[in-house]
C-alpha cells in the first residue's frame, strides 16, 4: 500500500515558477508517466517527492503522511537517475547491495537477494565489474536494479531510457512496464517522449510551463484533450486544428473557416454557441479521423495537397488551404495517385471532433 | 595503411621510414628533457661522495670517483644536528598537510556542494589571498605571532603554514569536489545513507586523488620552505631541514660535501611520501558513473 498525494505543490528558483500549484493523486500501484516539453518543470516535481528538492509551496504526501520535511533516506523511495547515477568505485554487486548495507542485512540474505536482482535484469555476468565496463544498456539495467533491489514505496525514474538507442530503448520500455506490474509498486516516471508515455502509464500527467495541462489515462488524452497543448502534444502526428466560425447554411449550422465546412449537430451546439457566440473556434480531429471522399465538398475539409510521407504501412498527407492546414492518414495504396497540389476533400468522423476555445485553447466539451 | 591496399611499395616503405624516424627522434628528445631534470640530483648525490680534496677538480669529473667516501653520510649526523632538524620538518610538514587538506576538504566540500550567503565572496578571498608574496605576510604575522608566543616553536611554524596553505588546498579541493557529480550523492542519499555517510562511502573514496594531490603539495611546500622557517624560529634546535641546510654555508667556507650529502638526506623523505602516495595519483575514477 503506496500512494502519494501532491497539493498545490510549487518550486521557485529566484523569482521564477519552475513548478506552478500542481495536484495530483497517486493511487496505490500506479505507473503515473510525467511528460511534457523541456523545462517544464518534470524532474524539479519529480526531485521535491524524492526529497532532493525543498518544495516553496504546497503539500506532498507519501502514504498519507506529509512528507515535505522528511529526509530522502527516510521517505523508503527508490529513483532511477537519467545519467544512471552508478558509484564508479564500486562494482555492479557493490552497486546493488549498497542500499541494503546501510540497512544492515546480513551478508546471506544480501547476496540472496542480489543473484536474485542479477537473475531477473541479465546480470548476472557483469557482477564483478565496474560501471566504467559496462554498455550504457548495462549501465541502464544496473541503474534499475538499484532501484528494485529492496522494494520501496515508490519508484522515480527520471527519462531512465533517454540514452539508449531506439531498439534498446523500446525493449528496456518493456522490459520496465513489465517489471512494474509484476512487483506493483507505485511509479513515476518522467520523460519527453510521449509515444514513451502512451505505452507505459496508466496514468500521463501532462505537463508545461510548470502546470499540469491534463491528467488522465493515454485514451482519455488522446480522445478528450483539455486543450490544444494537450491536442498536439499528445500523438504523432498531432491532432489538427483547424480555425473556423459557426456560419448558417441551408436551415442548419455550419463550422466554416478555410478549407472547413461541417454541419454541426444540434445537441453540440447548445453548448458551443454559448461559448463562442460569434467568434472564432478551432476544430480538431486526429489524421486518421477524416477518409478521402470527393464528394464530400461542401461537408468535410478540403484543400490542396502540400506533402506527402510514405512511412510503408501508412502514409501521411499534408493539406493546406488558406490559414489552415492539417494532416491525413491513409493506406499507401490510396496516397499513391496523389499528386502535388491536387485538390483533395475529405468527410471527417463526426463523433471524432472535438472544439477548442481560439483565445484561451481550452477545449469545449460537446455532447 | 589499411586504406591504401594499393599502394605501390615504395610508397608504403617511405612513410614507414619516417614514422621510425619521428619515434626516435622524440624518444630523444624525452630522455635529454628526463636528464636535464634528473642531472642537479646526480650531481648532488656524486659530490656528497666525493672525497673533500677532488670536490673542485678541473675539469669537473661526471662519474663518481673511484675512492668515494660514504663515511659522511654517517658523521653528518655526528657533526651537525640534522637529525633533529630532519625529525621538526617531519612533524611540521605532515602536520601541515594532514591539517591543510583536512580543513580545505571540509571547506572545499561546504562551498561545492551547498549554496549559503557570502559563498561568492568567500571564494574571491581565497583566491585573493594567493596575490601577497609571502614576505608580505610574514611580517604582520610576525608581530602577531610574537605577541601571543608562538614564534620559536613548531606548532607555530605549522599554524603559518596553514595559513598559507589551507587557502591553496581549498581552491584544489574544490575544483576535484566539483568533478565529482552531485547525482551520486543524490542516490547515496535516496539509497539511505545520512549526508555524513554519502561523503565518507561515495565522496571521499572519489576525491582520494584530489585528496592525494593536495596533501602531496602542501607537504613539499611545507617541506621546502625557507622564508617563514627562518624568521619564525630561532632557536637551532627548532629549526627545520630547510634552515638547516642554509645553516651549513659559512661565512669563509662551505663544506659542499656535507652540503649535499645532507640534500640528498632531504630529498628522501618527500620521495618516499610521493611514492606512497602516487598509487591514488591516478586519474578517471569517476568514469563510467554518470553520462550526459
Ligand atoms: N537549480 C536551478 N536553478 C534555477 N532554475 C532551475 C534549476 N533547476 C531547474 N531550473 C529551471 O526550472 C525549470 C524546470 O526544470 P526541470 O529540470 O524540472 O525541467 P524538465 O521538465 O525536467 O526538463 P528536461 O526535459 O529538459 O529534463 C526550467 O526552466 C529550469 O531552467
Ligand atoms: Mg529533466
Amino acid at each position: 500500500m503506496s500512494t502519494a498525494r501532491l497539493e498545490q505543490l510549487s518550486k521557485q528558483y529566484d523569482g521564477h515558477l519552475a513548478v506552478d500549484r500542481i495536484n495530483l493523486d497517486i493511487a496505490d500501484g500506479e505507473f503515473v508517466v510525467f511528460v511534457g516539453p523541456s523545462g517544464c518543470g518534470k524532474s524539479t516535481t519529480l526531485r521535491m517527492i524524492a526529497g532532493l528538492e525543498r518544495a516553496t509551496g504546497g503539500e506532498i504526501w507519501i502514504d498519507g503522511k506529509p512528507a515535505n520535511h522528511v529526509s530522502p533516506r527516510d521517505r523508503d523511495i527508490a529513483m532511477v537517475f537519467q545519467n544512471y547515477a552508478l558509484y564508479p568505485h564500486m562494482t555492479v554487486a557493490q552497486n546493488l547491495s549498497y542500499a541494503l548495507r546501510l540497512r544492515n542485512w546480513s551478508r546471506a540474505d544480501i547476496d540472496r537477494r542480489v543473484t536474485e536482482v542479477a537473475r531477473s535484469l541479465d546480470l548476472a555476468p557483469l557482477l564483478h565489474r565496474k560501471p566504467s565496463q559496462l554498455s550504457g544498456g548495462q549501465r541502464q539495467r544496473v541503474a534499475l536494479g538499484r532501484a528494485i533491489i529492496r522494494e520501496p514505496k515508490l519508484f522515480l525514474m527520471d527519462e531512465p531510457l533517454s540514452n539508449l538507442d531506439a531498439k534498446l530503448r523500446v525493449q528496456t520500455r518493456a522490459e520496465i512496464t513489465r517489471l512494474q506490474r509484476s512487483l506493483g509498486i507505485t511509479t513515476i516516471y518522467v520523460t519527453h517522449d510521449q509515444t514513451e508515455a502512451m505505452t507505459m502509464g496508466n496514468k500521463i500527467v501532462v505537463m508545461n510551463g510548470g502546470r499540469i495541462q491534463q491528467a488522465d489515462t493515454p485514451q482519455q488524452l488522446y480522445q478528450h484533450p483539455a486543450n490544444t497543448f494537450v491536442a498536439q502534444f499528445i500523438g504523432t502526428p498531432p491532432m489538427n486544428l483547424l480555425r473556423c466560425r459557426l456560419e448558417p447554411q441551408d436551415g442548419a449550422i455550419v463550422a466554416r473557416g478555410a478549407g472547413v465546412n461541417i454541419p454541426i449537430r444540434l445537441e453540440s451546439l447548445t453548448v458551443l454557441r454559448p461559448k463562442i457566440r460569434d467568434g472564432e473556434f478551432l476544430i480538431g480531429f486526429r489524421p486518421e479521423d477524416i477518409v478521402m471522399d470527393p464528394g464530400a465538398a461542401g461537408n468535410g475539409v478540403t484543400g490542396s495537397a502540400d506533402v506527402i510521407e510514405g512511412l510503408g504501412h501508412e502514409s501521411l498527407v499534408s493539406v493546406k488551404e488558406g490559414e489552415n492546414a492539417f494532416i491525413a492518414r491513409m493506406s499507401p495504396e490510396n496516397a499513391a495517385p496523389i499528386r502535388l497540389g491536387d485538390r483533395l476533400s475529405f468527410s471527417v468522423n463526426p463523433d471524432r471532433l472535438r472544439f477548442f476555445s481560439a483565445e484561451s485553447g481550452e477545449a469545449i466539451r460537446v455532447p | 595503411m589499411r586504406n591504401a591496399p594499393s599502394a605501390r611499395h615504395g610508397e608504403a616503405f617511405l612513410p614507414n621510414l619516417s614514422r621510425i624516424a619521428g619515434r626516435l627522434a622524440l624518444a630523444a628528445l624525452i630522455l635529454i628533457l628526463c636528464a636535464i631534470a634528473v642531472f642537479p640530483f646526480y650531481w648532488m648525490f656524486v659530490t656528497s661522495i666525493r672525497p673533500s680534496g677532488q670536490l673542485f677538480a678541473y675539469p669537473p669529473e661526471m662519474l663518481p670517483s673511484a675512492n668515494s667516501v660514504f663515511s659522511t653520510y654517517v658523521t653528518i649526523f655526528q657533526d651537525t644536528a640534522l637529525g633533529t632538524w630532519l625529525w621538526n620538518s617531519i612533524r611540521v610538514a605532515l602536520g601541515t598537510a594532514i591539517l591543510a587538506s583536512f580543513i580545505g576538504a571540509m571547506m572545499a566540500y561546504s562551498l561545492s556542494r551547498f549554496r549559503f550567503q557570502g559563498r561568492g565572496f568567500t571564494e574571491y578571498l581565497l583566491l585573493a589571498t594567493q596575490m601577497f608574496p609571502g614576505i608580505l605576510l610574514a611580517m604582520p604575522m610576525y608581530v602577531l605571532f610574537s605577541k601571543i608566543g608562538l614564534l620559536n616553536s613548531l606548532p607555530g611554524l605549522t599554524v603559518a603554514y596553514l595559513a598559507l596553505l589551507v587557502p591553496v588546498a581549498t581552491s584544489l579541493l574544490k575544483t576535484f569536489f566539483d568533478g565529482i557529480p552531485v547525482a551520486l550523492e543524490e542516490a547515496s542519499l535516496i539509497d539511505g545513507a545520512s549526508r555524513i555517510g554519502t561523503f565518507f562511502r561515495i565522496t571521499l573514496p572519489l576525491s582520494l586523488p584530489g585528496l592525494a594531490s593536495t596533501f602531496l603539495f602542501c607537504f613539499i611546500i611545507a617541506w621546502d620552505e625557507y622564508l617563514f622557517a627562518q624568521m619564525f624560529v630561532r632557536q637551532p634546535g627548532n629549526w627545520t631541514v630547510s634552515v638547516g641546510l642554509a645553516s651549513f654555508s659559512g661565512e669563509y667556507v662551505t663544506p659542499w660535501d656535507q652540503v649535499m650529502t645532507a640534500a640528498t638526506i632531504v630529498t628522501l623523505p618527500a620521495a618516499i611520501v610521493f611514492l606512497f602516495l602516487q598509487r591514488y595519483l591516478v586519474h578517471g575514477l569517476t568514469a563510467g558513473g554518470v553520462k550526459g
